[in-house]
């Protein structure tokens, strides 16, 4: 084995793979993309400037109480106060989440700084209220027309029984009205009962409020090194789900890649000439490592941003020995996949023959995926345990484990690495042998038979 | 260990039940031009992987350059295999640049690059996609990955098949020339003229055994056929065999042209003039055996006689046969 040659061979891999259109748009690019996408609807959503909404809200008010102080609830100056009150607490409590988000923050309630010009029309007791309900319908392409309906019980202001649910108020509105004035009246009116049912029962609201409000803060971990952090609960676990992503998704792409560069190699019938200078096993060698490049940089694209985004944003660190183990794991599962993706390359003539030999491959990188859930889930329960030790998904599962809330003992990592070395071995071994037999092979695909066949016979 | 380029004794190698070569012997002595010929499916090709170490013999030991496999010596062997391609979407520059750093050529390659293609007249491809040449330019390209190394051992498997007549000279003149610069070149084909053109040294190989291993000069001795051939004018008939002394028949090879096989002792230059003399005749010439006609006549004693000439010889002839893709299957 020369090194030279290999790191040759590998430097063209690399490069025929990342320097081209597809990689740069698929894997570059589309992060970028995602980014420029996500600030795009965060800028969107906070500068949206919809259309003035106008029009009526008719009210049905038995009690008499609430009609005349909702006019005042819904006059501009009230409502632009309310939507900036409303914009400052949800700035507030994202903050603890996520520091600067404040762009996003403003598009998920009604905008500061837009908001509908609302007349309230108090209607008769008794009123037809199905006749009112029909001016609603036909004036809903009115501009100045009327938007909303509110029909109050008489018992509205009196508390809720026990037991039985009353409607103390229905509304109704015209078709597709945004949602956002919807619940502003509503808000409105209710606040107005709520208001109306303490001061009837005599009891002081802000008084309430003050008896009602319980602050805990959120829960504390008390880590073992003597520290304490903020409870992620099951995001920590969302976070292992990540990383086993981060190593599942290049170890995928780095086998397609080797499988249609030797196909493709094979195929254009460059690979005799290949041989002429390098041997099957550097071939072999170069070509997976110079994937396996092309993995890392995947890895380290994605990776980054995701670290990048949960120290920024979430305070949280990764542990240098969690992506020490990813790397670990890393390497373990994409040379066993990664070797049998190239043997099987070398041993067919085109793509569509290798669909049916990797089928076998396919589904242990697909089990991940699914699995991955539950052992998020319990990281320490016996399926996850034994799933953990179980070739060739060992890696994932257990890195899964490692990256979960409640780390496996040290013995358990040992013991998945060295099941996974020692699959790996058994794969790169044979698939070295079915490369170098496979390679010259043209004509007739082979099946599985004849892939142990060349095993033995190399 | 033997010095000489290539050494092979009691080679075998075997695919399932199919044996592709059996006890072969073979020596390539140091600035040789060897021809390795034999129809397609003789074995040729295989015999040639496994000196390249990208077969592995199941009997018998080898040498290359001194060597015991061509892995410990593969940057001073040029090697063009029957199987060749290119990496169609690399530039052509960077795919002979690439093959050139495989084989640890590690200065002046753009300039060694530039000479090459200056010589096999492509000069304007280095910033081409290999996929924009044709498949005779490919080629080429092909060739200049084998000697860019400035190899001391050539071999080319069927080094002809695919090219035309003008590029097939072009490609002849430069093998002479590696071989005039002391370089040892083997090549293989399945088209004899080829190698009757070409090379000093003939070995044939036929269902994997070695059948035949000489220099052209005492081939050509040994398979006299002992025969002259004659094109009478036309309207005149061949004069009867038997008016010649020393002529045992006459038979037509083609209209208008007849052969007449000689006695073994029979004196040849006394036939011809005599029959000069009794036919006037546009031709009359001494029949220099081709190795094709050596081919078929070994062929024939192996067998006992139960050849097929014509297929044979078919095969032996058409470039388009060669075209065809080897296939080895266990």
């Amino acid at each position: 084995m020369n090194p030279t040659k290999i790191s040759r061979v590998a430097w063209r891999e690399f490069a025929s793979t990342v320097l081209t259109k597809g990689f740069i748009i698929g894997a570059l690019l589309t992060p970028v993309l995602i980014i420029v996408m996500i600030s795009l609807v965060a800028v969107l959503a906070a500068t949206k400037s919809e259309p003035d909404i106008r029009g009526e809200v008719a009210i049905i008010d038995p009690t008499g109480a609430v009609a005349p102080r909702l006019a005042e609830r819904l006059s501009p100056e009230a409502l632009a106060e309310a939507a900036r009150e409303r914009a400052e607490r949800i700035a507030e409590a994202l903050k603890d989440v996520s520091g600067g988000a404040s762009g996003i923050a403003g598009g998920l309630g009604p905008s500061a700084d837009s908001f509908p010009t609302l007349s309230v029309a108090e209607l008769p007791v008794d009123s037809d209220e199905e006749a009112e309900k029909q001016r609603v319908r036909e004036e809903a392409a009115v501009e100045d027309g009327r938007l909303a309906l509110l029909i109050l019980d008489e018992a509205a202001l009196s508390p809720q029984p026990d037991g039985e649910q009353r409607q103390d108020m229905q509304i109704f509105v015209r078709p597709n009205l945004d949602d956002d004035v919807v619940s502003i009246v509503r808000d409105a009116a209710v606040d107005i009962i709520r208001d109306e049912r303490y001061r009837i029962a005599g009891v002081d609201r802000d008084a309430s409020r003050g008896l009602s409000s319980v602050n805990t803060g959120s829960a504390r971990e008390l880590t073992e090194d003597g520290g304490e952090r903020d409870s992620l609960g099951g995001f920590q676990n969302f976070i292992a789900y990540g990383f086993m992503m981060l190593m599942l998704i290049p170890t995928f792409i780095g086998a397609q890649y080797l499988l249609t560069n030797a196909i493709e190699e094979k195929s254009s019938r460059v690979v005799e000439i290949l041989l002429s200078a390098v041997s099957p096993m550097e071939l072999m060698t170069g070509k997976v490592l110079g994937q396996m490049f092309v993995g890392l940089l995947i890895m380290l694209i994605y990776g980054g941003i995701s670290v990048y985004a949960l120290v920024t944003m979430l305070n949280d660190t990764v542990e240098p020995l969690t992506i020490g183990a990813m790397l670990v794991f890393f390497a373990l599962a994409y040379f066993t996949f990664a070797s049998f993706m190239a043997a099987v390359g070398s041993s067919v003539n085109e793509l569509r023959e290798a669909q049916s030999l990797i089928g076998p491959v396919m589904v242990p990188l697909m089990l991940p995926y699914g699995l991955g859930i539950f052992i998020a889930d319990d990281p320490n329960s016996t399926f996850a345990t034994i799933s953990s030790f179980v070739p060739p998904i060992a890696p994932f599962m257990m890195m899964l484990r490692v990256a979960s809330t409640e780390p496996p003992p040290l013995w358990q990592v040992g013991l998945a690495v060295a099941i996974s070395a020692v699959t790996c071995y058994v794969a790169v071994w044979m698939a070295a042998k079915v490369f170098r037999v496979g390679l010259l092979m043209y004509g007739k695909p082979p099946n599985f038979r004849t892939l142990i066949k060349w095993i033995r016979m190399a | 260990m033997s010095d000489d380029a290539i050494f092979i004794q009691g080679l075998g190698k075997r695919f399932g039940a199919k044996i592709a070569v059996e006890d072969l012997d073979l020596v390539v002595p140091r600035g040789s031009l060897h021809g390795l010929i034999g129809p397609n499916g003789a074995g040729k090709t295989t015999t040639i992987r496994m000196v390249m170490s990208i077969l592995f013999p199941d009997a018998g030991r080898l040498s290359v350059l001194g060597k015991k496999s061509a892995v410990e010596s593969k940057d001073r062997i040029g090697y063009l295999p029957e199987e060749r391609g290119v990496y169609r979407k690399m530039k052509v520059g960077a795919f002979l640049s690439h093959m050139a750093g495989l084989k640890g050529v590690t200065s002046n390659v753009s300039k060694k690059i530039d000479d090459w293609l200056e010589r096999v007249e492509l000069p304007d491809v280095k910033k081409k996609r290999c996929d924009e040449l044709s498949k005779g330019m490919q080629q080429k390209i092909q060739f200049i990955s084998s000697v860019i190394h400035e190899p001391e051992l050539l071999i080319l498997d069927e080094p002809f098949s695919g090219l035309d007549p003008v590029n097939m000279r072009l490609l002849r003149d430069l093998i002479l020339e590696q071989h005039t610069k002391g370089v040892t070149v083997i090549f293989s084909t399945h088209v004899m003229i080829q190698a009757e053109q070409l090379c000093d040294h003939i070995v044939m190989i036929e269902s994997g055994q070695k059948v035949l291993d000489n220099t052209l000069q005492e081939i050509r001795d040994r398979y006299d056929p002992k025969s002259i051939v004659f094109e009478p004018d036309a309207g005149v008939g061949p004069s009867p065999a038997e008016r010649h002394a020393g002529v045992e028949s006459v038979r037509q090879v083609s209209p208008g042209v007849f052969e007449a096989a000689l006695h073994d002792d029979a004196d040849r230059h006394a036939v011809m003039a005599s029959v000069l003399e009794q036919t006037r005749a546009r031709r009359v010439e001494l029949r220099r055996p081709t190795l094709e006609d050596v081919f078929i006549e070994i062929v024939e004693q192996r067998s006992g006689g139960d050849v097929d000439r014509d297929e044979l010889r078919a095969q032996l002839q058409d470039p388009a046969v060669g075209a065809d893709t080897s296939e080895v299957t266990p």
